[in-house]
């Protein structure tokens, strides 16, 4: 088991470096500089530019740029941000706590629905709760993220005040958490519903596998309540391909979120990329890269191990 | 069960028709595509539809007999903006699902069958590719290249490859072990006949799952990146674009010309593909049963 | 294989808790990470992100000296994009100056139409032949910790902008003075005694492009707070994480990129507000309106943050708000690319005749707006008709045909993203030129895209906007052909010249010659398309009172100190 996790974390260290490299030399290929929007000013003239340039080292080659930055990172320090002077780490870490609260949330709630609608639609297909799962994977799968919040908004935002529109807390200056939660509601449902699009799909499909496999017959022969053979023997090997799913939905569950946090206004690590990518924002950009990957890197560890654990059959490949 | 016997292979297609006609969504996913791809190629031709030119007393008006479905905000026909935002979101779809199947294919190919160190870099790049939110990709990448159909296409599908070559992948991996393989080297044939003959056939069913629900992402990508500002540019219709500039509470509650009929295609359209691709998987998996 | 599958069943519920339970631990970790640092946000909200269960107790005690507000009056005011950088002299941002003007304050008051009113600075005069500006502040003035604001404040903000090793962005506000650009210490200006300061010009220059241009911009900031930090170590003292001003806003907390918290300055000396705390939010323009109506919201930004033109109707109609639609000195353009051959005088001057200004602002604004044909607004003093260039095809036809226009050339419009109006004024322009046989193809891109692309020539037309200014002067560095923004890469300096003579004359009537004939030059040269005025659809709460003068709010100043909330 040891050697199976150093194996996968050299594995991990390389498309961790391979990341980065992609992702710095595709915004180095951007036109513009971070400059170009701070220079509309009438008042700018080429010798600030150039000294604010000299500043920043932006005039020196990309690769010198990476490298340099590179340097630094290994050494702790991700740098400060071109657009807003902070540093970067500072900047992120600001920010994803709302990502993970809003994406975490999303994906508990899903699968809260996910999971009892998947099984009991697999045990007994064309009923009710199977039309249900299918309506809603289906919507879930073909309505854009944007045009759900944008409605959801109009519903509940305007037309019912039910939920406030935007933001993460109301302006009464208190912070506490029933606030975020209230505000994180809406939000939460659009991604939710984009999640269990194929959620749904998959844990239907892989219960009906299942279902079929012979020793879910042997439970059953074995005088197995129906409950535990469900969920005891048959959903727990139906659920890898689930976990496989949703590793998969790990990236984007840190920051790629984008078009939800741009219409509630979430302050989360999406926006911040957007703006950064805008504002061609290099330590930004890279640094919120390298979050994003360390993230992936962990997460793709743990279902892996996730994975050994439901099926012995893997660990001891 | 003689006759099946004889004719072999037609019966299995005929078995797989069989099935797939049996399911009524897919049916109907199937007859809604036909209709719209139809529509799409042949009715601006027949009803002379111009979705360019702006009518300046009809900014934002609503449906009348003239314009069908209204105008939106620079008085430019809905009805004939939404079926040209047809053409362009099919192809869109279409052509970035079919990149994606002709850059990963060869690449899952060549990493499964080869192994050693072709498979590790493909599979590195594979998971670099995965490991990172595509809409971010995708914004870097337009910026990079400018908004236009092609770029749009290109790089959507350049970023699917991931899905395809992992799926031939493994589909090689589990295929290369088995018997019938291990005896056709030994009868002497070459790589590429085994490769053709044994392997491809056997991926071709989740290749074809995978590019059918491919398309149905890659037409909501492309609307995702409308709303972002960054895909499909006016005066070129899309659907994702006339959903942008529909982007207010007003707009949603008092012209639901502008954006309901838009959306809803939108919705019949990806749904549709969705239910082709399950009538398709359904009816070539024949594992299942039910 | 039955045999392992059971033992699954058996020892499974237990593995399975604790790798799950590990998985967890370790994304809460990953989330929360030195989220302790930042005393200044909301560090209990990004500190419980991972999902553990949080505790109220820690949300409420991370915002620096939150005081239980649920009594107290908040006015919220919501724009539609964030602030960017603390640091007044760092940043050209509109929206991170709306921020500043609340925290510090200006030396005078600006007003849309070209006059001021004093705010740091009581009174100010300039001598006989223009060159010394004296200027004695508001001795009430006080900083909020209580330290009054002195001219050795101005004095030291000065320096500090504009020194070399600073290397600021905002160091060209002090270009006009003398001993600019030589040294960290050369700038010509200094303290008189503790409430005079004193700037020397390093020509004779007009005092009200003083004000409107060059100290529209600058933010004084307390000496003796920052006084004793080397210049290399300013952009890292923990002082912007916890900044304190002179104005009517006490910084508080911030969530960033989402909203920023204030507590009032009750003893600010242009007046005491009457409301206790104030909030800027951050809201996209399509969530504007339902804030305001569900209340969320109590009033717009106005420059930065204004309804969009399809929210305005049903905006109007509702009761619990207050609606204007407000005429600015912002424009938007066309800036034509003179260096390209094809696109000599004569074809530009066509070009403008071709465009239907009339549709853009009846139609496509909805009237909320005003025509363009030069950038100084027709309301103005300034103003010559001559500039006018009214929709007309066959003339357009005529001038394009005597510049040599022989459609072989199908013109690059470059459009950036992000302005919808602008976006779609484009597409009607484009319908325009082609009614007169000038084929256009528009590529849009991102503004910092499209800004590089603009000045590097890559393109024909290019869309663009500019904030304005009452003071005339306000577009004429863009056509100094030596100048970063000569965005129609001019090479020709007539035009420069004559706007440039504006400001060195020192009465309206010396002015207005110099300003009439650049607007001359401008009409027939067409560097740049002007395009429309765009009025800022303006909103808020009908609970809001005393905000009187919202047009002033486009030269990047409120006063909140006078606003109310019942």
């Amino acid at each position: 088991m040891g050697k199976y996790i150093t194996r996968r974390l050299m594995i991990g260290i390389v498309t961790f470096f391979g990341i980065t490299v992609l992702v710095y030399f595709l915004s180095s290929l951007a036109p513009g500089t971070p400059l170009e929007m701070l220079f509309m000013d009438p008042n700018a003239s080429k010798e600030s530019v150039q000294q604010v340039q000299a500043r920043l080292g932006l005039d020196q080659p990309v690769y010198m740029q990476y490298l340099h930055w590179l340097g630094q990172m290994l050494q702790g320090n991700m740098g400060k941000s071109y657009r807003t002077g902070h540093l970067v780490w500072a900047d992120i870490s600001e920010r994803i706590g709302p990502t993970l609260l809003l994406t975490m949330s999303s994906l508990v709630f899903s699968l809260i629905i996910t999971v009892p609608l998947g099984i009991m639609s697999a045990y007994k297909p064309y009923s009710v709760w199977d039309y249900v799962s299918s309506g809603i994977s289906f919507i879930g799968a073909a309505i854009p993220n944007f045009f759900a919040g944008l409605v959801l908004i109009y519903l509940f935002s305007v037309r019912i005040r039910l939920f406030p529109s935007s933001g993460m807390y109301d302006a009464s200056g208190s912070r506490s958490i029933g606030m975020m939660l209230y505000h994180m509601f809406l939000p939460m449902l659009v991604l939710s519903l984009q999640q269990m699009g194929g959620l749904i799909r998959q844990m239907r499909g892989s219960m009906l596998e299942v279902l079929q496999d012979d020793y879910v017959r042997t439970a059953r022969a074995k005088g197995c309540l129906e409950p535990r053979v469900l969920i005891h023997h048959a959903m727990r090997n139906a659920f890898a391909p689930v976990l496989t799913r949703i590793g998969s939905m790990i990236p984007f569950l840190v920051g790629g979120a984008v078009v939800t946090e741009q219409i509630f206004a979430w302050p989360g690590l999406g926006s911040l990329m957007v703006l950064a990518i805008n504002s061609r924002d290099y330590p930004v950009i890279m640094g919120v890269t390298v979050f994003i990957a360390l993230a992936v890197l962990i997460g793709n560890t743990i279902v892996d191990l996730l994975y050994g654990l439901l099926d012995p059959r893997i660990r001891y490949n | 069960m003689k006759e099946d016997k004889i004719n072999g292979r037609s019966s299995y297609l005929r078995d797989v028709g069989k099935r797939f006609f049996a399911h009524k969504l897919a049916l109907f996913g199937l007859i809604m595509l036909i209709l719209e791809i139809g529509i799409v190629l042949f009715l601006p031709a027949i009803l002379h539809l111009d979705p360019y030119s702006m009518d300046i007393m009809a900014f934002g008006a609503a449906p009348s007999p003239k314009h069908l479905l209204g105008c939106d905000d620079t008085g430019r026909d809905l009805f004939a903006r939404i079926v040209y935002g047809g053409r362009v979101s099919l192809t869109v779809g279409l052509c970035s699902a079919v990149i994606s199947v002709l850059v990963g294919v060869p690449l899952g190919l060549l990493a499964g069958y080869f192994r050693g160190p072709i498979e590790t870099v493909i599979m590195r790049c594979a998971d670099i590719f995965m490991s990172f939110p595509s809409m971010i990709l995708i914004l870097v990448l337009a910026s990079v290249f400018g908004q236009s159909l092609f770029t749009v296409t290109m790089v959507i599908g350049v970023l699917g490859w991931p899905e395809f070559a992992r799926l031939i992948y493994s589909s090689v991996l589990s295929v290369r072990e088995k018997d019938y393989v291990e005896s056709a080297r030994a009868i002497g044939a070459k790589d590429k006949e085994i490769i053709v003959r044994y392997i491809l056939p056997n991926s071709f069913s989740p290749v074809i799952i995978a590019f059918t629900f491919r398309t149905a992402q890659a037409i909501i990508t492309e609307s995702a990146l409308s709303f972002l500002g960054m895909g499909v540019q006016p005066p070129t219709a899309s659907w994702g674009n006339i959903l942008y500039y529909a982007q207010s509470i007003s707009i949603l509650a008092n012209r639901p010309w502008a954006w309901l009929p838009t959306g809803i295609v939108l919705v019949i359209t990806v749904l549709s593909i969705n239910f082709l691709g399950d009538g398709i998987r359904d009816a070539l998996d024949t594992k299942m049963v039910i | 294989m039955k045999k392992m599958t059971t033992r699954i069943g058996r020892c499974g519920i237990l593995r399975k808790t604790v790798a799950v339970s590990l998985s967890v631990a370790m994304i809460a970790l990953t989330g929360c990470g030195a989220s302790g640092s930042s005393g200044t946000t909301a560090a209990g909200s990004s500190a419980n992100g991972g999902g553990a269960a949080a505790s109220t107790a820690a949300a409420g005690t991370a915002a620096a000296g939150n005081t239980a507000s649920a009594g107290g009056k908040t006015i919220t005011m919501a724009m539609v994009s964030a602030w960017d950088n603390m640091m007044p002299f760092d940043t050209t941002s509109a929206y991170s100056d709306a921020i500043f003007d609340l925290i510090y304050d200006k030396l005078v008051y600006l007003k849309q139409d070209g006059t001021y009113y004093g705010r740091l600075a009581e009174s100010w005069e300039m001598n006989s032949d223009n060159t010394v500006l004296t200027i004695k502040l508001n001795q009430k003035a006080k900083w909020q910790d209580g330290e009054p604001v002195t001219a050795d404040d101005v004095v030291f903000t000065s320096l500090l902008y504009s020194s070399p090793t600073m290397a600021t962005a905002r160091t060209n506000q002090f270009n006009s003075f003398a001993g600019f650009g030589k040294g960290d210490d050369t700038l010509q200006v200094k303290a008189l005694d503790t409430y005079t300061v004193q700037f020397t010009c390093a020509e004779p220059t007009n005092i009200d492009f003083l004000m409107f241009t060059k100290f529209r911009d600058v933010y004084i900031l307390p000496k003796h707070l920052l006084g004793n930090i080397p210049y290399d170590k300013i952009r890292d003292s923990d002082y912007w994480k916890n900044p304190v001003g002179s104005g009517a806003c006490i910084y508080d907390s911030q969530i960033s990129g989402e909203r920023m918290e204030f507590k009032a300055n009750k003893d600010y000396f242009m007046g005491t507000p009457q409301w206790d705390r104030f909030v800027v939010r951050v809201v996209p323009t399509p969530n504007l309106l339902s804030g305001l109506l569900n209340g969320e919201i109590d009033i717009l930004a106005g420059n930065v943050g204004s309804l969009q033109l399809s929210d305005w109707a049903m905006a109007q109609s509702n009761k619990d708000l207050v609606c204007s639609s407000v005429p600015s000195v912002a424009y938007q353009y066309m800036a034509i690319n003179t260096s390209k051959p094809y696109l000599n005088d004569k074809v530009r001057q066509g070009i403008n005749y071709a465009i239907n200004r009339k549709v853009i602002v009846d139609n496509l604004l909805q009237g909320q707006g005003a025509i363009a044909y030069g950038p100084i607004p027709s309301d103005s003093k300034y103003y010559n008709p001559v500039i006018e260039a009214p929709y007309d095809v066959n003339k357009a036809k005529a001038l394009l045909a005597e510049g040599g226009w022989d459609g072989s050339h199908t013109l690059v419009m470059s459009v950036p993203t992000g302005n919808t109006v602008r976006e779609q004024s484009a597409t009607i322009i484009q319908q325009n030129l082609a009614d007169v046989g000038v084929k256009c193809q528009i590529e849009s891109a991102d503004f910092a895209t499209h800004l590089n692309k603009v000045r590097k020539g890559d393109y024909d037309l290019g869309f663009i906007g500019s904030g304005g200014s009452p003071d005339p002067s306000e577009c004429v560095i863009n056509f100094n052909p030596d100048h970063l923004n000569n965005f129609s890469h001019l090479s020709d300096w007539t035009v420069y010249n004559t706007g440039a003579a504006g400001q060195n004359a020192f009465t309206f009537e010396d002015r207005k010659v110099c300003y009439d004939k650049y607007q001359e030059e401008l009409s027939k040269q067409v560097p740049f398309a002007f395009l429309y005025f765009t009025n800022t659809l303006f909103a808020s709460r009908s609970n809001i009172g005393g905000v009187t003068d919202v047009q002033d709010f486009s030269q990047l100043n409120r006063d909140v100190w006078n606003w109310t909330i019942k």
